[in-house]
């Protein structure tokens, strides 16, 4: 989609530029474009490989391989614990679960940091003040932040059990309800995700072309038209990123799973990679978490270029029509 | 020191830099190779050169746990180190005197220097071998066991490793190296069970830990006065344990709780409900190793474990982490634990007044219990120097060491000779009758033969919720026992 | 709504807006703070008291105590806090450094350069993103312990390989930085190609395009990517932990995985007072170095002027 963007840049171009020199040094670009980027592509993919190609390439393969325990010789068993994880309802409930835990987080994330970018942008005293303060779960570290959530959520002396205690409520066993467990998993992981989304969203508004809402404004659009026709289309590449990071790590969630309800109850708030973790830390079942971790990546990247395709033929329908205002003056 | 680490990190960084920007990338990643001389670590330099020096000398590398912990490195360098910041270290209650430097057996002993005489007897005799002490650690719990997993898996793993509830496992995976039979017929004769009876497999011992315990009922003597009951006096069975504990609850009226034992999803709960299980007869395996979940025995247990959650503030006896548990009790927030024999010194450290007793019996019950918090030291198969590994156990079970353990008094000595002693009764009392329990019916938690964590997540999580819940105890035992078996199958 | 619409009127109706911003930024603000308030109020505790008392939200100890304040200065025996703090801090530049290089570079091939199969293997290490780490663990143990004439190695076997020496943090630096390659290379689509054609009509060398004109517009950018790459090697703890052993390669974070690990073994408790308080001495520093940055961003991308 590049060279259509480029292609209708040039398109544009002022008619000064002479045509043919141009042609003849994209000819010869070819060839020095590719010799280029083998030279700096070929050292940075080497090291690449090295530290996260081939290791996860290993783990990868051994989803083939049926390998329990450290004494075991894995042996080659094809697809078998790929048939496993789909018969057996622990892992394709975890799955499932990761899927949706993972959309919903993003979803109240994003959503939140969107909010957040938007009062950020104002012209207002001390903004980078606020903007630095809403970072602080980000890089709060996660034994300290476990420390404090105990304090607020521990089923005996928690703050916030303490409350409804002195309101005459009954506390409440968070780990032992399902919905609150997913609750608390939200919640933990937006606080500590708000502040980068916002960031990102308020990069994304400044890297908007003031002159377009200028332009808008000539046109007699109103806040909103703006926000429809010049921030949100401003917004899209920005708003790939953004979410396809956020999805990526959401989808992988498992500390604040680990230490909010540990998986339970009973095994009902267990996501996928924490089984994987188990698996291959605790069972030394590498062939089982390797074949998770293939699934659970293949899934995520069918998630991705879904968005991505659906992203960017959006993309081509709203920007098509907003040029002219802004182009034309 | 500090200046010569700074340049062996400029140098790569020097390397890779004006290797990149040559661009070469076939060359690149071989760039370590010339100046592998700047990443070997100082400390591995200074082995290399002291094993040039007397042919017979050994260094071994050695994992410990905390509770000994003087630090990493060799000990010859920790020791006076460690010396040096005890006297300086104000958080020592009463403050390490120079006097609490020398120790003589038979008198009390600095606990805050415990860990400095535990590491110094050990040195000491080894030195006398000519073997060196190189201390690494790799934390504890969970993370512990990821690394050695993967020291295993590289067959890049020290000579001595510890662990608790894993190391069984590693010896059923055939990991480690059995005791020699002379070590081994003098542990069986000399020490009692708890220290290493869990690490046995097929008739070998695999592993020794120096100062294990095991579970005892312990009571806050103010709160269960409170409740008119009287502190002193041990509750003779599981019914007069449990009336006591509703008593409590009662007389708390929401303050504080009879309590009664941890039984979360976990290794935490396992330990210290199992011995309920043991006592009744009943237990996790039967002979062959295999789940046995839903004996009547157990049904008995967890009926009472249902029982005394009610005694406890909503949630806390089965909550995920055992922290919780245990803060509720050093909170006075609950009466009664069943926990190892450090909860006696961190209830006199918070200014607890505790009681402390064997773990009563059920009717028809017999004396039985899990060996918990035992640091067991074993030698890897792929150990690079196994009989200087094992003269380092040699020394863990030495008298001396022993006889610091016993006059320290914070745990109780495994040494039979040393435990049955005249004086030891009447000077530490209460670890005497947890000699006893160790020198009993003593087991490990069994590892199951295949895929161990999915067979106790299935427990864990049948047995909370049979407390959680009201449903049929049976029926929610006999699913468990079904999917157990399936997975092991 | 109303927030989204006063956004974009913030020219002509500013009011309301403001007031809204006034309001809503610092009280959410202040429940996002609250974690630091409780570390510093934790910090003046002794272990003995966090343990014997119930902690409150805003708890005040009875015995107040400067030891860990102190330790976080000092060290204390089990931990030499300014070995672990030089650690990181070296760590997170030189990491740093190479991700702003190398997304660069990568962000430009896959934006600007035209060779065949450049898409297939773009989105091919892009996919690679979507792997949960935790499979790659134990291989990368492996490989590491196995690294061919390193650490008492012959070919492959015989040592510790690369494990537990300085090579486990550097090796992976010049690796391409996926994420940032992608920023760059959305980034650079944004900027009309005419720019790179004018300046070798202008006689600039590659060089010259990329790092005095390309590199200076993609600066807000690479404040964001230098930002997530430092605060992601500032907070790490699994790369020390798993690869080294050695007290003098750990790391802040490293250290304080070791202190609560230790504290987990039954009948021993971890520290938490200092623990937190020196979980405080990572989160500042990181702070410190957001706040600087998102003052960068700001700049830069009021310098950019793509436009003129």
């Amino acid at each position: 989609m590049s060279h259509d963007g480029n292609g209708v840049a040039l398109a544009q171009e002022a008619p000064g530029t002479p045509r043919s020199p141009g042609f003849w040094k994209r000819f010869s670009t070819m060839h020095r474009d590719a010799l280029l980027a083998t030279v700096i592509l070929l050292p940075m993919i080497a090291f690449w490989l090295l530290v996260s190609g081939f290791p996860t390439l290993f783990g990868f393969v051994l989803g083939f391989f049926r390998w329990i325990g450290i004494a075991d010789q894995p042996k080659f068993i094809g697809l078998d614990n790929f048939v496993h994880f789909f018969k057996d309802p622990t892992y394709t409930n975890a799955l499932w679960r990761s899927i949706w835990l993972g959309g919903l987080v993003t979803c109240i994330t994003l959503l939140s940091g969107f909010g957040a970018a938007l009062l950020m942008n104002l012209p207002l005293w001390g903004k980078g003040f606020y903007r630095s303060i809403w970072y602080i779960p980000a890089v709060t570290s996660t034994v300290a932040t476990t420390q404090i959530f105990n304090i607020f959520l521990d089923t005996n002396n928690g703050v916030i059990n303490n409350i409804l205690k002195s309101l005459g409520k009954e506390p409440i066993v968070w780990q032992y309800s399902v919905g609150w467990g997913i609750f608390w998993i939200v919640v933990y992981s937006a606080w500590k995700g708000v502040g980068a989304a916002a960031l990102l969203w308020l990069a994304g508004l400044q890297s908007v072309d003031q002159s377009l809402y200028e332009a808008a404004s000539m046109d007699g659009a109103g806040s909103l038209g703006k926000l429809r026709h010049v921030t949100i289309p401003g917004l899209k590449p920005i708003a790939t990123y953004i979410f396809i990071t956020s999805l990526i790590s959401a989808i992988q969630i498992y500390e604040q799973v680990l230490f909010i309800t540990n998986g339970g109850p009973y095994g009902k708030t267990e996501v996928l990679v924490f089984r994987i973790y188990r698996d291959g830390f605790w069972d030394f079942n590498l062939g089982m978490a390797g074949a998770s971790s293939l699934i659970m990546a293949i899934i995520v990247i069918v998630i991705t270029v879904f968005y991505y395709s659906w992203s960017t033929s959006s993309d081509r329908k709203t920007t098509i029509p907003l040029k002219k205002p802004g182009r034309g003056v | 020191m500090r200046n010569r680490k700074a340049i062996w990190l400029a140098l790569p960084l020097a390397v890779a830099l004006s290797l990149s920007a040559c661009s070469s990338g076939g060359n690149s990643s071989s760039s370590p190779g010339p100046s592998e001389g700047a990443s070997t670590s100082p400390s591995e330099s200074a082995s290399q050169n002291e094993s040039t020096k007397p042919a017979e000398n050994v260094t071994i590398t050695v994992l410990n746990e905390g509770a000994v912990s003087i630090g990493v490195g060799k000990l010859d360098d920790l020791l006076p180190v460690r010396k040096k910041a005890l006297l300086a270290d104000e958080g020592q209650t009463p403050r390490v005197q120079e006097s609490d430097f020398s120790w003589t057996a038979g008198n009390a002993v600095h606990p805050g220097v415990f860990s400095y005489f535990y590491q110094q007897i050990i040195n000491d005799q080894l030195k006398s071998k000519n073997i060196t002490v190189q201390v690494e650690d790799w934390g504890w719990g969970e993370p512990l066991i990821q690394k050695e997993t993967a020291g295993f898996l590289a067959k890049n793993i020290p000579d001595i490793i510890v662990g608790e509830t894993q190391m069984p496992g590693f010896a059923l995976q055939g990991l480690l190296e059995p005791f020699p039979e002379d070590m081994a017929s003098e542990i069986r004769e000399t020490v009692a069970p708890a220290a290493w009876k869990p690490m046995e497999v097929d008739g070998k011992i695999y592993g020794f830990a120096s100062q294990p315990g095991v579970n005892s009922l312990f009571w806050n003597k103010k709160l269960v006065k409170e409740a008119g009951i009287d502190p002193d006096q041990a509750p003779k069975d599981w019914d007069e344990l449990l009336a006591n504990i509703e008593k409590v609850t009662e007389a708390g009226k929401g303050k504080f709780y009879g309590g009664g034992v941890y039984a979360g999803p976990n290794a935490g709960g396992y330990l210290r409900y199992g011995p309920l299980l043991i006592i009744n007869g009943g237990g996790f395996a039967d002979a062959s190793g295999q789940p046995a979940f839903n004996s009547d025995a157990n049904l008995k247990v967890i009926e009472l474990l249902r029982n005394m959650n009610k005694n406890h503030p909503a949630g806390l006896m089965v909550n995920q982490q055992e922290g919780p548990y245990f803060d509720a009790f050093k909170k006075q927030q609950t009466a009664y634990i069943i926990d190892g024999p450090w909860r006696a010194a961190e209830s006199v450290s918070l200014g607890i007044e505790y009681g402390m007793s064997p773990i009563p019996l059920s009717e028809g019950g017999a004396p039985g219990n899990i060996t918990i918090g035992a640091a067991f030291h074993s030698v890897p198969k792929d150990a690079k120097n196994k009989e200087a590994a094992f003269e380092y156990i040699r020394a863990m079970y030495s008298d001396e060491v022993q006889t610091l353990i016993a006059d320290t008094g914070l745990r109780s000595t495994v040494k039979k000779a040393i435990a049955e002693a005249p004086d030891y009764q009447s000077k530490h009392p209460d670890m005497y009758l947890h000699y006893q329990a160790m020198n009993g019916n003593v087991q490990g938690l069994p590892t199951f033969s295949k895929e161990d964590s999915k067979v106790w997540q299935t427990f864990g999580d049948a047995v909370t919720k049979a407390i959680m819940t009201n449903g049929d105890i049976k029926g929610i035992m006999d699913e468990a026992q079904v999917k157990a078996e399936a997975i092991v199958k | 709504m109303s927030a989204s619409q006063s956004a974009s009127a913030r020219r002509a109706r500013f009011k309301p807006a403001h007031l809204l911003g006034h309001a809503v930024l610092p009280l959410v603000g202040l429940v996002l703070m609250y974690p630091l308030v409780f570390m510093v109020m934790a910090g003046f505790f002794t272990k003995q008291e966090f343990m014997a008392t119930v902690i409150h939200a805003f708890p005040i100890p009875k015995e107040p105590t400067l030891r860990n304040f102190r330790a976080l200065f000092e060290g204390t025996t089990d931990a030499a806090v300014a070995e672990y703090f030089r650690n990181s801090l070296l760590r997170t530049v030189y990491t740093t450094f190479w991700a702003i290089l190398t997304s660069f570079l990568g962000g430009y091939v896959f934006a600007r350069l035209r060779f065949k199969g450049r898409d297939q293997l773009f989105l091919l290490l892009l996919a690679t993103q979507m792997i949960p780490m935790t499979i790659a663990i134990i291989p990368t143990y492996l490989e590491f312990a196995r690294f061919p004439f390193m650490g008492g190695n012959d070919i492959f076997t015989g040592g510790k390989g690369i494990l537990d020496t300085w090579w486990v943090y550097l090796i992976g630096g010049p690796a391409i930085n996926i994420m940032g390659t992608f920023l760059v290379k959305q980034s650079l689509e944004k900027v009309p190609i005419e720019l790179d054609e004018a300046a070798k009509v202008d006689g600039a060398g590659t060089l010259r395009l990329l790092f005095q004109i390309l590199f200076p517009l993609q600066l807000p950018i690479m404040a964001f990517i230098s930002i997530t790459t430092a605060l992601n090697v500032w907070n790490d703890f699994v790369t020390p932990f798993f690869y080294t052993n050695s007290d003098h390669l750990q790391t802040l974070p490293s250290a304080i995985t070791r202190l609560s690990s230790v504290g987990a073994g039954p009948g021993a408790s971890a520290n938490y007072p200092l623990i937190i308080t020196l979980s405080l001495g990572i989160t500042i520093p990181a702070l410190l170095i957001f706040f600087f940055f998102q003052k960068y961003i700001v700049q830069g991308l009021a310098n950019t002027g793509i436009k003129g």
